[in-house]
């Protein structure tokens, strides 16, 4: 085979990729703004004959969408702010210091991030329960916690990795103290990182499903995913609301992924592979 | 001092639950009766578990959907990175990241996009099969037990082929070129270069990537929970799943508590020596 049908078909192999992975999630765009009586004739219709709101109208009269927006928001918000807050002190401990156990203490890090979740919800469950957190977002953040602070040490410290040491070096030289220049050198040459940890931080509290169905059980706490599921009874499928749902879900998600993925994919793979 | 906080937020997140895991495990307590003080019961809780069939059974169920799932994600992102990676240099990145974003949608809408395009009725699998005559009757996806099985392997595949992907192409543009040309000098053929330079350059990070992989998705209860919730008939009833049905809807918190830690047991032995022999830990 010659060179011009290898890249025919390389381009025709990408191709169908591309619409493996985007023809789902157009098709749950597209399905959310066709008009009721289309979605459901059981025949095929590419795009609708109309487009419609209709479905995120019933939506935020049937179901408290805003209030579980609010809810998510806030536990995705504080979950990644404390996140990022804690594992800016721990990355720049982990660099600048020598201390006992160093290695050991990064290994706890790298098997916290590692670590599936699902296999202590017994005992968070009864954690929460002594602790009073049933029912309570701190309590959410908190079990949030678990997966977003390992991952921000993680991809924050491959962040800190690309200052040289040598500009620290310099300033101690200068007379500047070893916290002078985390103040001075390291936050402010590290800002694109936490702004991209932090959203990262945010997509993955904003995303768990659960947690959330763990320790909530009041309608008025539920977060976004909690909301979704809930569209789904034994009796009944919502599918109005479960598409718009879904997208609306979706939207924040894929907003900030478009701002932030170059970064992401970046610090994913350089930690990965150090 | 400065790593002091990290070290109590995960202390009393992952680690104390996890020793409070085992003290549950080996006693009586119920869901149902969270203010008294639980029995210690010794091992009643891992014999009952391991000597009832329900647990074997889902075991199966689990290494069938994980095995098979991370095997075509493996080979499918690796596919993916390789044709990604024959592309002019200053696109590879952008097509990467492009490609990246089921990775990280949430998994619940993930669920509900594939139940919807998977439904019997309206959905538009069985739209397209039943229009070009492929099938006569429509398919119940998700209610046919080996059916539901097939399907959540290709939605856990969808959904998380893109980090094989993006760590492979990583791993990849990092094989220096000159290793490629002397081959060509040698006249080396395409297959051959994959075969004898790629493969063995990638067996490394593919060894991570599978084991990492092999922990998250033994591991991941939601998309099954809102697809199947375990059913139907529970040909989808995972570890997880029955983790979650135990403690929370059998209220037996005990048994749940030994079902998890025999989890973590045959995690720790078959993932983690493979990780740590990886050096990444």
């Amino acid at each position: 085979m010659n060179k011009i049908s290898y890249s025919i078909l390389n381009y025709f192999g990408l191709s169908l990729i591309f619409v493996f992975v985007f023809l789902p999630i157009c098709w749950l765009m597209i399905s959310s703004v066709t008009p009721p009586a289309e979605l459901f004739s059981g025949t095929i219709r590419l795009l609708p004959s109309r487009l419609t709101l209709e479905h995120y109208f019933n939506l935020t009269k049937a179901r408290p969408i805003l209030s579980s927006f609010f809810n998510s928001l806030k536990v995705a918000g504080f979950t990644s702010g404390l996140s990022l807050l804690i594992s800016i002190f721990a990355c720049f401990g982990f660099r600048s210091f020598t201390f006992w156990g160093k290695k050991t203490l990064w290994s706890l890090i790298l098997f916290s991030y590692l670590f599936p979740g699902v296999l202590i919800i017994i005992p968070l469950y009864f954690l929460m329960f002594s602790l009073r957190l049933l029912n309570t977002h701190s309590g959410l953040v908190l079990a949030h916690s678990s997966f977003v602070l390992p991952l921000a040490v993680y991809l924050l410290s491959s962040f800190f990795r690309t200052i040289p040491v040598e500009i620290g070096d310099a300033a101690l030289t200068d007379g500047c103290s070893k916290m002078g220049t985390l103040f001075r050198i390291t936050i402010p040459l590290s800002l694109p990182g936490f702004l991209t940890v932090g959203l990262f931080g945010f997509i993955l509290s904003w995303n768990n499903y659960l947690f959330a169905m763990i320790l909530l059980n009041r309608s008025s706490k539920y977060t976004l995913p909690l909301l979704i599921a809930q569209a789904i009874q034994p009796d009944q499928i919502f599918w109005g609301d479960l598409l718009t749902l879904s997208v609306v879900t979706c939207l924040p998600v894929i907003v900030i992924f478009v701002f932030i993925n170059r970064h992401f994919v970046k610090g994913l793979t350089a930690g990965a592979l150090k | 001092m400065l790593i002091v906080p990290v070290f109590l937020v995960l202390g009393l997140v992952i680690f104390y639950p996890l020793a409070m895991n085992l003290r549950l495990s080996l006693s009586d307590a119920d869901l149902l009766r969270l203010r008294q003080a639980p029995q210690f019961v010794g091992l009643a809780n891992y014999v009952k578990t391991l000597s009832d069939p329900v647990f074997w059974a889902s075991l199966a169920t689990t290494l069938i959907i994980t095995v098979s799932a991370v095997f075509i994600q493996i080979v499918l992102g690796t596919a993916t990175a390789l044709l990604i990676d024959r592309q002019p240099r200053r696109f590879q990145f952008f097509l990467a990241s492009i490609l990246f974003l089921p990775y990280v949608l949430p998994t619940v809408a993930i669920a509900m996009m594939w139940k919807w395009m998977l439904n019997e009725t309206y959905g538009i699998v069985n739209q397209v099969f039943l229009t070009s005559g492929i099938i006569e009757q429509p398919i119940s996806w998700l209610g046919n037990p080996s059916l539901a099985v097939l399907s959540v392997i290709l939605i856990e595949v969808w959904a998380r082929f893109p980090f094989v992907m993006v760590i492979v192409l990583a791993s990849l543009t990092s094989i220096p070129e000159q290793l490629y040309e002397a081959a060509k000098l040698d006249g080396a053929s395409w297959r051959q270069l994959i075969l004898h330079i790629t493969l063995p350059w990638l067996k490394f990070v593919l060894i991570i990537v599978a084991s990492i992989r092999f922990l998250w998705t033994f591991n991941h209860l939601e998309l099954i929970w809102v697809l199947t919730k375990g059913g139907p008939s529970k040909a989808t009833t995972t570890l997880p799943i029955l983790v979650f049905t135990r403690g929370f809807l059998g209220y037996d918190l005990s048994r749940a508590a030994a079902l998890s830690f025999i989890m973590l047991v045959i995690l720790m032995s078959i993932v983690m020596p493979r990780i740590q022999k990886a050096n990444v830990v």
